[in-house]
């Protein structure tokens, strides 16, 4: 408002004044001022009728346009598979089955066959399968490495990109084994997965091999591996290995195998032939041995199988005379050995001289209990066997007291006078034509022996006892015979007797007469009188 | 017909709908003081006071979806027509400027019947008045118009022209000033 009389309100009256008109439109411009008006009413209407269908094609384009903005960008932040590890076929063929996400979760597999020296990137999700004969390596990028087998079925599960990620492998069938490089500050990485177990390797090396769906066999061999199955959990140390079978408790125990135990040998042999024999006895603690090298003179020369029982066998043909000493080293499945068997040794030597018999004109020696062939006769002949065409030696005391052939039939004989009695001890050799002896044995000891047996009566009751029964007792020569009245008295090693006489009424004789290994007797009588 | 303030906000909401019959009413209310208020704009000359007017009423059409019922209606379409009216002083202040060097008389027009002298000096009155009115910077020359013939505040003023309350009244005081020297310059003021 302004105040009256202020120049203001001069100014205000002044404007007002010279304004004063009203002007108005002439009909002719309202009209046709209106009509435009409405024209544009009407067009803008169309217009938006228009922006409307364009602004929904504009708002589906856009949103398409979203829409694919959005599904780049997915794209480009979907994780994908990262390639971090080196399949290196060493023996084809190994088949490889790779899966790849294209577009968001669309993907894609395929399948190549790879031959000996190609590689091929893997990832997550890829699966390999070698076939008979075939192996490969795959080589991860964080530095683990791990090995497969022929006929073995593996898939990667996971494959992490970042540092520290995890690596998961499925192992489905064969044998795989892992080396993993294990950094100190960093977790354990590296877990295999079988149908039985997982076993989750902390930073080591070891093998597994799916036996069957419900077995899975593991051995570390560096470092520890955490095994799990089921409820059970077992941590495998270097050096260890276990048997997880589904149902079973896990038994941890060592790689090394027991020990083998091998069967005694003859002292000597004498055919090149030496049957050697052993058994490896299993224990919960070891591993199962599956084989046994045998080492001859500390050099390996074969490699047995076990039976059932542990037992093993092998026939070993000596290459020449001489001494051989065997042992033997079990290994394991993996291959481990433990620790060798005592040795057992033997020696193969000519087959010595044989003896059969001796005999005199009066036939044919009994063996006396002392293994002597005691004769009154001073020319006794020998016979024996040995090898046709060879030569027996005889040497008694060292000296060689003659020689005899032997014949086709392998039998020879040997004529020894005895110069006076005594024993003689005669040893003997074969001796082939190349000069080869065997060794020398014993063949017989030949007693030539003239001299009759003491016999004297030391225990004596008298001439006339009142007595039904008496003792009597004396000494004769050890190996001798006695009999009294022609009943066999027994005699000790030392060649004492006792023995019991029933004395009938009035006079009793006793007729005792010992005999020696040679034949030579001695009688001696005596009557008791009974009272 | 009075409206309510409402009314004519809906108004102006359905001409944005594209509905002609709301057009029609608007220009029905609106188009006589408008054309009044141009006419002052354009310094009284009918023909572009309406071309101005079919101006104002196709950009109110145009831009009736962009009302923000922060004015009246009356003051949105004043906002449009003082616009369009100061584009329109501009492109003849320039026309001028080419049709410089000829004689006034060359435009003013003819006389007409014999008029008594009380009412001859009111005429000289008003029309110095007009001159110097018109001769001011458009700036000067349309605030003053708005708040001493149109009658409106200082706060209409600002929302028609865009400019704040604090410009337009440092405007008006600018404008009385520089009309008041022109006046007594004349020697009438």
């Amino acid at each position: 408002m302004t105040e009256p009389g202020s120049n203001e309100d001069k100014l205000a009256r002044l404007l007002r004044a010279a304004y004063t008109e009203t002007p108005a439109l002439s009909p002719t411009a309202r009209v046709a001022i209106l009509e435009r008006t409405l024209v544009e009413v009407r067009k803008r209407g169309g217009r938006r009728a228009a922006a409307g269908a364009r602004g929904f094609l504009y708002a589906a384009a856009a949103l398409g346009l979203v829409v694919l903005l959005a599904l780049a960008a997915v794209q480009l932040w979907y994780p994908r598979e990262a390639e971090l590890a080196t399949l290196h076929v060493q023996a084809g063929p190994v088949e490889l089955q790779r899966t790849r996400t294209r577009i968001l979760w669309f993907r894609e597999s395929s399948t190549v066959t790879l031959a000996a020296g190609e590689t091929a990137r893997l990832a997550a999700g890829d699966r390999m399968r070698t076939g008979a004969g075939a192996a490969a390596d795959i080589a991860f990028a964080e530095g683990s490495t791990a090995t497969l087998a022929a006929e073995t079925e593996l898939a990667i599960a996971r494959l992490d990109r970042s540092p520290g990620g995890q690596i998961e492998l499925r192992l489905e069938a064969g044998q795989a084994a892992a080396s993993v490089h294990a950094l100190p500050s960093r977790a354990p990485h590296l877990t295999i997965l079988t149908p039985a177990v997982s076993a989750v390797a902390e930073g080591t090396r070891f093998a597994v091999a799916v036996i069957a769906a419900d077995h899975t066999f593991l051995a570390a061999d560096a470092g520890t591996v955490r095994v799990r199955m089921q409820e059970q959990e077992a941590r495998l140390g270097a050096g260890e290995e276990l048997d997880a079978i589904l149902g079973q408790p896990l038994v941890v125990r060592s790689q090394t195998p027991p020990q083998p135990a091998l069967d005694p040998l003859p002292e000597a042999v004498y055919e090149p032939q030496i049957a050697v024999a052993g058994q490896v006895v299993s224990t919960p603690q070891a591993a199962p041995a599956v084989l046994v090298e045998i080492y001859v003179n500390d050099a390996l020369q074969t490699t047995l199988a076990l039976d059932a029982a542990g037992r093993f066998s092998w026939d070993y043909t000596a290459p020449g005379f001489g001494s051989y000493r065997f042992h033997a080293v079990a290994q394991s499945a993996r291959g481990k050995a433990g620790a060798p068997s005592a040795a057992v040794s033997t020696t193969y030597s000519k087959r010595a001289p044989a003896f059969q018999l001796a005999r005199t004109g009066q036939g044919e020696l009994p063996v006396s209990e002392l293994g002597q062939y005691a004769t009154r006769e001073s020319v006794v002949t020998l016979v024996g066997r040995g090898t046709p065409g060879e030569t027996v030696v005889i040497y008694l005391d060292g000296v060689e007291v003659g020689r005899a052939a032997v014949d086709a039939s392998g039998s020879f004989t040997f004529q020894f006078t005895a110069p006076a009695e005594g024993a003689y001890p005669l040893r003997a050799v074969a001796l082939d034509d190349a000069g080869y002896a065997s060794a020398e044995v014993l063949l017989a000891t030949i007693v030539y022996d003239i001299t009759p047996p003491i016999l004297r009566l030391t225990r004596f009751p008298g001439d006339e006892v009142s007595a039904a029964r008496v003792t009597l007792g004396g000494q004769t020569e050890p190996g001798a015979g006695l009999t009294m009245n022609g009943a066999p008295v027994a005699v000790d090693a030392a060649g004492s007797f006792t023995f019991e006489v029933a004395l009938a009424p009035g006079p009793n004789a006793i007729r005792l007469i010992a005999t020696d290994a040679a034949g030579n007797t001695v009688c001696s009588t005596s009557t008791i009188l009974r009272k | 017909m009075v409206t309510s303030a409402t009314a004519e906000r809906q108004l102006v909401a359905r001409v944005a709908q594209g509905d002609e019959e709301a057009a029609a009413e608007l220009y029905r209310l609106f188009s006589g003081r408008l054309y009044a208020f141009i006419y002052r704009q354009v310094g009284g000359d009918p023909s572009l006071g309406e071309e101005v007017l079919q101006d104002t009423f196709l950009a109110a059409v145009r831009s009736a979806g962009r009302f923000r019922e922060e004015s009246t209606v009356f003051t949105w379409l004043c906002g449009i027509a003082w616009r369009q009216a100061a584009d329109r002083n501009r492109r003849a202040r320039r026309r001028r400027q080419v049709l410089e060097g000829h004689t006034a008389e060359e435009f003013m027009p003819l006389s007409g019947a014999p008029q008594p002298e009380e009412e001859v000096q009111r005429e000289e009155t008003r029309a110095w008045v007009r001159q110097i009115v018109e001769s001011l910077p458009d700036r000067y020359r349309s605030v003053l118009l708005l708040k001493y013939v149109e009658e409106l505040s200082t706060q209409e003023i600002a929302q028609i022209t865009g400019r704040s309350i604090r410009a337009v009244e440092s405007l008006l005081l600018r404008a009385r000033a520089t009309f008041r020297e022109h006046a007594e310059l004349r020697g009438d003021v």
